[in-house]
């Protein structure tokens, strides 16, 4: 018993009033001081399980708990939060949800002033979580003035000021861009080496935690359906492409190569995918490599129809957020545009849609000088979508929500009805149009968002962050969407830090660095200059790092390109 | 990126006034507001004004956004030059024992329609006063905000025994409002992109117009409420244990001096202003402005 930090017998927890078990049938050992993955599709019960660990469930959250959760030898259904919070640290996925106080050091305080320790041992409890978090730098600053990867870092040092036994940390990067989900993984793992406490972390972006996890837990509907040493789980190829895991790209790739996948020659990191093609390479497949044919636009006649030239933008506080952007897109393009927050990706979008007029420099969308019309006039040839469908969904019904655009066009209802009914029909929503579009799933009510922005046909339609929090498979699903939608004309453009969706769907990129572009050409073009990328700390796809790594073509994009030209599929 | 963070937020920095005790800088706030109340010269009051400038420069303020909060009631300012002109004779002109300076009516007689709106020196002088009032009042609260960290606010309020559960309330909503102005800002940019803005000039319209708006702040608000509190339970809020401060809420040599300076401006401002001398009234700068022109004094 005393080895557990955490056991879980037989435990089905159903949310007051939802008419189905959020989490069913878990039965769970972890050890202390073990470092435990959790991952799988939305919806699986991920989060719930943190919170059950945690305490808040039953504390804090309502509803029906059965089964038994002993937390650090404490029976959590007996133990009172105030007991609990000193055993279990628990950190969101959303920093800025987390975060409430003035500054750094106030928020990483908050903690250890409420549970009645000595005001030294506050001050030596925070003076150490500040530096195990390197964050002394910051610390009179506001954390909401803090870019994501070190607003995160402030909450997992305000969790470690509490001195808990067990680390919960729910999708710690899913709001960050790839610098700052570097830097907190990077963080996680030195606190990790210098003194190994238990540790869960829920996460999609297994490329990145896998290395240096114990175990690999895998959760759908409410389930644990694989649970085990990290190599073991991932050997388990058929389970985790039926439930579209994100695999680390070696990983995928020896799926497609490896008839015998066992937990000896699972790879997970770079060096491993390298082992593992060595061998493949030297033995047969070198001749058959094919060359890969790149889809230039070059050549092509196509009309421009956004043109930006030397556009300059400085928000009213006197930050200059763009500094001299010259760029083309064609009508029908689908282009990506990737870089960290701040480099002036959103900016450059606001601009384009006519939210932001440039400061100096012309953007002309169409044809129009975005100068002379209102941002109400450009919705009808730009759509944007936003990160967060929240943001823009207000009305009863899905109906509702889907003709507010059209009818701010001032279109007729006949129109109007023919948009909803075509765009409805084409997200598959035509099903929710009478119901309430907050009652819907996070997935269901990004498309209710999308199919607002769609019914104004726009000729351009800009999606900021589809992939912001979202699995794999519903990240894949929008961009299809987008692919779709691209195929019939519309010309779009993608913000993302997902450099594999990037790799994979798009014609052209667009990166974005301190508010110039940086580097711009064809997808294959862009991401074959690594050097290039790491100036604004990007990285290719990590199958486009492995080719370039072996000298084999730099401009491999998936792990199925990788597979046709090994030529060794089946 | 947003205006409103600019305006209302706390800025950490390490100035002379970011490190006085937080009952000291209640006690400017309250130096600034009272005598502001009590007063109503315009000289006088533009001498406060300066002084929050001046405690502003210490701050560390930028004197171009002091300026744009200043400017930021405008329409409260025409508001009162419009009023001040039609009912100074039937309110403050009742209690003035001298002869008002008549500069002409706002409008002409024509016909048999008006004149309306007289308009006199003692009423504009009046009117400038009060409108310094509300220029006091936005720009040392705004300033008050930007030095005063939400937390400061807390241990000022636990020190007068107020219970820690309403002190980190308020402490909490001081500082979410940063944070909710940057989703308003996000808010309002998703809904103007699909085509949504404001036209009428029917209030209830309008009212409705803002629906798009509202129901996505309230939601989003409410979903971060509930993380938020999730997030301060998991730290040990709410344990009814004593909570200790990392702050000390101490009085150095520095807040020592500050605190009597601020206590004795404070009651001979009142005292002088209000009951004694009343050289605070508007009659000081009147009577200055008619010497200069040769009028007959009051």
């Amino acid at each position: 018993m005393e080895e557990y930090a955490i056991i879980m017998e037989n435990v089905d927890w159903t949310y007051e009033g939802g008419t189905e078990k959020a989490i069913r049938n878990i039965n769970l050992k972890i050890k202390k001081g073990e470092i435990v993955v959790i991952t799988g599709p939305s919806g699986a019960g991920k989060s719930t399980l943190c919170y059950c660990i945690s305490g808040l469930i039953p504390h804090f959250f309502r509803g029906e708990l059965r089964g038994e959760v002993i937390v650090s030898g404490y029976n959590v259904r007996q133990t009172p939060l105030k007991v609990l919070s000193k055993e279990v640290g628990i950190c969101f996925d959303n920093p800025s949800n987390q975060l409430f106080c003035a500054t750094v050091l106030e928020e990483v305080a908050f903690g250890p002033e409420n549970i009645c320790v000595s005001r030294d041992e506050v001050i030596e409890r925070v003076r150490d979580a500040i530096k195990l978090c390197r964050l002394e730098e910051y610390k009179d600053k506001s954390p909401h003035a803090l870019s994501g990867g070190l607003k995160q870092s402030t909450a997992i040092a305000a969790i470690m000021a509490m001195r808990p036994n067990i680390f919960v940390l729910d999708e710690p990067t899913s709001n960050l861009d790839p610098e700052g989900t570097e830097l907190i993984f990077h963080r996680i793992h030195e606190l990790m080496s210098a003194q190994k406490r238990t540790t869960i972390i829920v996460e999609h972006k297994l490329e990145y935690v896998l290395p240096f996890a114990d175990r690999l837990i895998i959760m759908s509907d409410g389930e644990i359906v694989a649970n085990g040493s990290v190599r073991k789980v991932l050997a388990e190829s058929e389970l985790l492409q039926k439930l579209e895991i994100s695999v680390p790209h070696v990983t995928k790739l020896a799926y497609g190569i490896c008839k015998h996948l066992s937990e000896d020659n699972v790879p997970i990191t770079l060096e491993e995918g390298m082992k593992l093609l060595r061998g493949v390479t030297v033995r047969k497949t070198m001749p058959g490599l094919k060359e890969l044919k790149c889809h230039s636009l070059a050549g092509k006649e196509r009309k421009i129809i956004i043109k930006c030239e030397n556009v300059w933008y400085e928000y009213p506080d006197g930050t200059l957020a763009l500094k001299g952007v010259n760029l083309e897109i064609n009508e029908g393009e689908l282009i990506g545009v990737i870089g960290q927050n701040g480099s002036g990706k959103t900016t450059l979008a606001k601009l384009l849609n006519g939210l932001y007029k440039p400061t100096k420099g012309t953007v002309i969308v169409d044809g129009i000088d975005t100068r002379t019309v209102d941002v109400g006039y450009l919705a009808r040839v730009v759509g944007y979508c936003f990160q967060n469908p929240d943001d823009q969904i207000f009305a009863k019904t899905v109906r509702e929500e889907l003709e507010f655009g059209p009818r701010n066009l001032k279109l007729p209802p006949e129109e109007i009805e023919q948009r909803v009914k075509k765009y409805a029909k084409k997200l598959e929503i035509h099903n929710y149009l009478d119901v309430s579009p907050f009652t819907l799933s996070q997935g269901l009510r990004q498309r209710v968002a999308v199919a607002s922005v769609l019914t104004m046909e726009p000729k351009i339609l800009i999606i900021d962050e589809p992939t912001t929090g979202q699995d794999y498979a519903r990240s894949k699903a929008i961009m299809d969407l987008a692919k779709e939608l691209n195929k019939e004309g519309k010309t779009v453009i993608i913000i993302s830090h997902d450099m594999n969706l990037i790799a994979e769907y798009c014609d052209r990129v667009v990166v974005m660095w301190n508010g110039k572009i940086l580097i711009e050409g064809t997808t294959r073009e862009v991401f074959s200059k690594p050097q290039v990328l790491a100036q604004s700390s990007l990285k290719p796809p990590q199958i486009t790092q492995l080719a370039q790594i072996l000298g084999l073509p730099p401009d491999i994009l998936t792990v199925d390109e990788m597979i046709d030209l090994l030529d060794i599929k089946g | 990126m947003s205006d409103i963070a600019k305006f209302f937020g706390y800025t950490p920095l390490n100035t002379i006034m970011h490190r006085l005790d937080p009952r000291v800088k209640f006690l400017w706030y309250f130096a600034a507001i009272l005598p502001a109340v009590a007063w109503s010269d315009p000289l006088f009051l533009l001498g406060i004004l300066c002084m929050i400038f001046i405690c502003g420069a210490l701050a560390k303020a930028e004197n171009r956004v002091m300026l744009k909060i200043i400017l930021l009631p405008f329409p409260g300012y025409i508001m009162i030059l419009l009023y001040n002109i039609f009912a100074f004779d039937f309110t403050v002109r009742q209690m003035i024992p001298w002869e008002l300076l008549y500069l002409g009516w706002l409008i002409p007689k024509f016909n048999s329609f008006g004149p309306y709106g007289h308009i006199s020196l003692e009423g504009l002088i009046f009117t400038l006063g009060v409108c310094l009032r509300l220029a006091i009042f936005v720009s040392a609260s705004r300033l008050f905000l930007k030095f005063t960290s939400p937390s400061d606010i807390t241990t000022a309020l636990s020190k007068l025994k107020v219970p820690v559960e309403f002190t980190t309330t308020i402490s909490i909503a001081f500082g979410y409002l940063p944070e909710l102005a940057r989703q308003v800002t996000s808010i309002l940019d998703a809904q103007k992109s699909r085509g949504w803005r404001v036209d009428s000039k029917n209030p209830v319209r309008i009212v409705r117009a803002y629906i798009p708006v509202i129901i996505p702040i309230v939601s989003r608000s409410m979903t971060r409420s509930e993380f938020l509190a999730a997030a301060i339970v998991s730290r040990g809020f709410g344990t009814g244990s004593r909570r200790i401060s990392l702050k000390e809420a101490s009085f150095s040599l520095q807040d020592y001096v500050a605190f009597a300076l601020l206590m004795i401006f404070l009651v001979t401002s009142i005292i002088t202003g209000t009951w004694v001398l009343n050289i605070a009234h508007f009659r000081f700068t009147t009577s200055i402005i008619r010497q200069l022109c040769n009028l007959p004094a009051i």
